[in-house]
């Protein structure tokens, strides 16, 4: 259900007197209910998808039930409700409602985790018309961060009834003059997250540091690999917890972007820890990586093309489970090494040492902007030239290789984006994204087709299940031999002649720092 | 959703006071609940306190399919709505044959409200014409008050044979209604109806006094008189009819 509310934030509750005298002019009375304590808890995604969009949900709790809701920050604001008998972890385990369809479109896959519980003590005062109906709730909430603590902040908040809209209005016109000098915020949330030092909207996997141009390019590179390890840290206990899928992908993304940087940028003069350095990140893309295959797999499941009976359908599930679950028993096992902690350490300490600017040699004394440069368009050439010669129908393994170049050129532009004008940026990585797009549908299904292929063989499947998977593989093949056929004209489209022409100004570097560029080894 | 509606093709039963019970008794447990008053006496839409009247009258749903939303009425009660009744519900049966597929215009009208309910009650009127066949369509189950007298189970008998023929999958659920356990005749039939209806529900909502109460307080049992044995029978029904419908 979806009604409109009014809220205020006041100094100190008003009394039902105050109320009164303040209502005092509309026809109906004012009817004090008896007052309740629930517990209060706001729940967001770990990326904070809900606050990012504007939106609150609260959970008022009381005696093994819940009141649900779903609004936004504003004074006036429209609010879905959900009585709810349990929290659940993802918004799809909650009852088919708009509340659950608003919250499954912002949160997607992600879990709803609780951000922080104080206590709400809440007086509701039906206002009544002259028959004696109730046409608005007038609550006075305060909060606490114990029962008895003393009061953190008082709301005022006016709630008409659905179905008398105008009444509600009568009421807010009559009451908001009243408390034009005290109303302050419409919506308790952010103030009580700072009583206790959470800072909503504090997560943020995206790579969006501001570099000056003429940077060193050491201290550059540090801090851009201290926030993508900080980034990996934050999602590990997630990973461990298994709370949802996406703390794996976003320490995965970090871990690649990393390695990136590492690979083409990273001005690290110990030629073993690079090395070393390098062994880390590939075998942390491999050891996530099959985790993460499945994760995918299982997301899509119950989306596979066709028909499926019930009984075929769990029985592979349970085996894709099972393989999950093996995937990601390998993957704890190696965050939990001792080897892994130790060049994690590491690795933050030669990190610690490049944001300070701490490297030797003239490529890490570099501006950031020449080595973006250099980067960059190195990147982008190799894809064009690879590209225009690829023949992907026959080289199969050439289209892998292009396509995880492709991804490096984003890496590298969204590590360096600050670096250069915002709408030039956007309109490479809009065109990069569409190649990607093409090429990752391409690669999608020949990994679906792998993983099922391994079901084939690993397990002793019902003949069912065995014809639904040879089914499946056969159109994972279909599927891979259609979208072979758009990576041309989107490959031609990536690398047309005026976009060419845009990047070659944007990023070639000049003549004398390209032959610097050319006695630099990094 | 489930779709529930009160139903007997006999008046004075107690429909109205078990649609208006049932109802608060559903949203008390944690149901989101819409009562919908198909009766043009408006007597659900009073005892909730609600100006009877829609604007446009029935035509509007009937002939426009209009949106119901912008019909409902929040009750006093949490989780409780309701559609009050319009005098012009009683055109309803003419309004329905013309149209297309009256039969199944109630279940397309309340279909959009699947996700705001988790429980539609509708409240008709004692009939048996081309507005509770709709109803019957819609209905996961009728609601079917009885009183424990011969009449009132030969009506019942009526609307079952009725709904054998024509909705032989609609789930009949009879109860016993305005029951007086001091007369024999009542204690009889109560204790004989159900070798013969063995889809009766076990609850018995006793002829009471404090229900009669519910036209001067406008409030169901619940609100007012929660121990009475009117009350507590009628939050037994609920659970019972829960029972049943959590059983298919």
């Amino acid at each position: 259900m979806q009604d409109t509310v009014y809220r205020y934030i006041l100094p100190e509750a008003p009394t039902v007197e105050c109320l009164r005298r303040w209502l005092a002019p509309q026809a109906g009375s004012l009817v004090p209910q008896a007052g309740r304590v629930y517990r209060r808890s706001y729940f967001d995604t770990f990326d904070w998808r809900l606050y990012r969009k504007h939106r609150v949900l609260e959970l008022d709790w009381a005696a093994g039930r819940g009141q649900l809701r779903l609004h936004g920050f504003e004074r006036e604001q429209a609010q879905h409700l959900l009585p709810v008998e349990r929290m659940p972890a993802f918004p799809a385990e909650l009852t088919a409602s708009r509340l659950r369809r608003q919250l499954e479109k912002i949160c997607d896959v992600r879990a709803l985790l609780p951000v922080a519980n104080w206590f709400h003590r809440l007086q509701r005062h039906d206002f009544r018309d002259v028959n004696g109906k109730t046409v608005a709730y007038i609550d006075v909430s305060t909060f606490h961060d114990r029962r008895d603590a003393e009061v953190l902040y008082v709301q005022l908040s006016i709630a008409p009834l659905r179905g008398y809209v105008d009444q509600g209005d009568a009421l807010r016109r009559q009451l908001e003059p009243q408390l034009t000098l005290a109303a302050q915020q419409a919506d308790p949330f952010e103030q009580l997250c700072r009583e206790r030092d959470i800072v909503p909207g504090g997560y943020d996997a995206r790579l969006i540091l501001a570099l000056e141009p003429d940077e060193r390019t050491d201290a550059s590179l540090g801090r851009l690999q201290l926030f993508l390890l900080g980034v990996m840290e934050l999602n590990e206990a997630g990973i461990r917890d298994d709370i949802d899928t996406e703390f794996l992908h976003d320490y995965r993304v970090a871990c690649r972007r990393s390695r990136t940087l590492l690979q083409q940028a990273m001005p690290l003069p110990d030629e073993e820890a690079r090395a070393r350095f390098k062994t880390l990140f590939a075998e942390l893309s491999r050891v996530t990586g099959d985790c993460r295959d499945w994760d995918v797999f299982l997301l899509e499941f119950d989306h596979l093309p066709g028909d499926a009976p019930a009984g075929v359908h769990d029985e592979l599930r349970a085996i894709c489970r099972d393989e999950r679950e093996r995937a990601r028993a390998r993957l704890l096992r190696y965050l939990d090494s001792a080897r892994y902690a130790r060049d994690m350490r590491d690795w933050r300490s030669w990190l610690e040492r490049a944001a300070a600017g701490g490297y030797a040699g003239e490529a890490a004394a570099m501006p950031i902007k020449a080595t973006a440069d250099r980067v960059i368009w190195r990147s982008y050439r190799g894809i064009r030239k690879r590209g225009r010669k690829l023949k992907p129908e026959t080289d199969i393994e050439g289209l892998h290789e292009l396509r995880k170049r492709c991804k490096k050129l984003r890496y590298g532009i969204e590590a360096f984006r600050s670096l250069y004008p915002a709408a030039a940026i956007d309109h490479l990585i809009k065109r990069l994204k569409k190649l990607q797009n093409t090429m990752g549908a391409i690669v999608d299904a020949s990994t679906q087709g792998d993983l099922l292929l391994q079901l084939h063989e690993r397990h002793s499947l019902s003949a069912a299940a065995a014809g639904r998977v040879q089914q499946l593989i056969a159109d994972c093949d279909a599927r891979h031999a259609r979208c072979l056929q758009d990576f041309r004209a989107a490959f031609d489209r990536f690398s047309r002649k005026q976009d060419h022409a845009a990047v070659k100004r944007l990023f070639k570097p000049n003549r004398i720092e390209h032959a610097d560029e050319n006695t630099r080894h990094v | 959703m489930k779709i529930l509606a009160t139903y007997n093709l006999k008046g004075g039963v107690g429909k109205t006071a078990a649609a208006v019970n049932l109802a608060y008794c559903a949203a008390q447990a944690g149901r989101r609940v819409l009562l919908w008053d198909l009766d043009p006496q408006a007597a659900a839409t009073y005892y909730y306190r609600i100006e009877p009247g829609l604007d446009g009258g029935s035509k509007t749903i009937i002939r426009r399919k209009e949106d119901l939303e912008r019909f409902i009425k929040a009750s006093n009660y949490p989780t409780l709505d309701v559609i009050p009744a319009d005098f012009s519900n009683r055109e309803m049966d003419v309004l329905l044959t013309e149209v297309k597929k009256p039969g199944k215009r109630l279940a397309k009208i309340i279909k959009p409200l699947a996700e705001d309910y988790d429980i539609v009650l509708i409240d008709c009127a004692p009939s048996i014409a081309q507005v509770s066949e709709s109803v019957f369509s819609a209905a996961d189950a009728l609601l079917i008050p009885v009183i424990p007298t011969p009449l009132s189970v030969r009506a019942y008998e009526q609307v079952e044979a009725f709904c054998q023929r024509n909705y032989a999958d609609l789930r009949l659920l009879p109860f016993f209604s305005m029951a007086d356990r001091r007369r024999q005749l009542h204690q009889q039939i109560i204790a004989e109806f159900p070798e013969s209806y063995p889809a009766a529900l076990a609850s018995v909502i006793p002829y009471a006094s404090v229900v009669e109460q519910m036209g001067t307080r406008r409030a169901p049992l619940g609100a007012y008189a929660a121990a009475s044995e009117a009350a507590r029978a009628y939050v037994s029904l609920w659970i019972e009819i829960e029972q049943r419908l959590r059983a298919g």
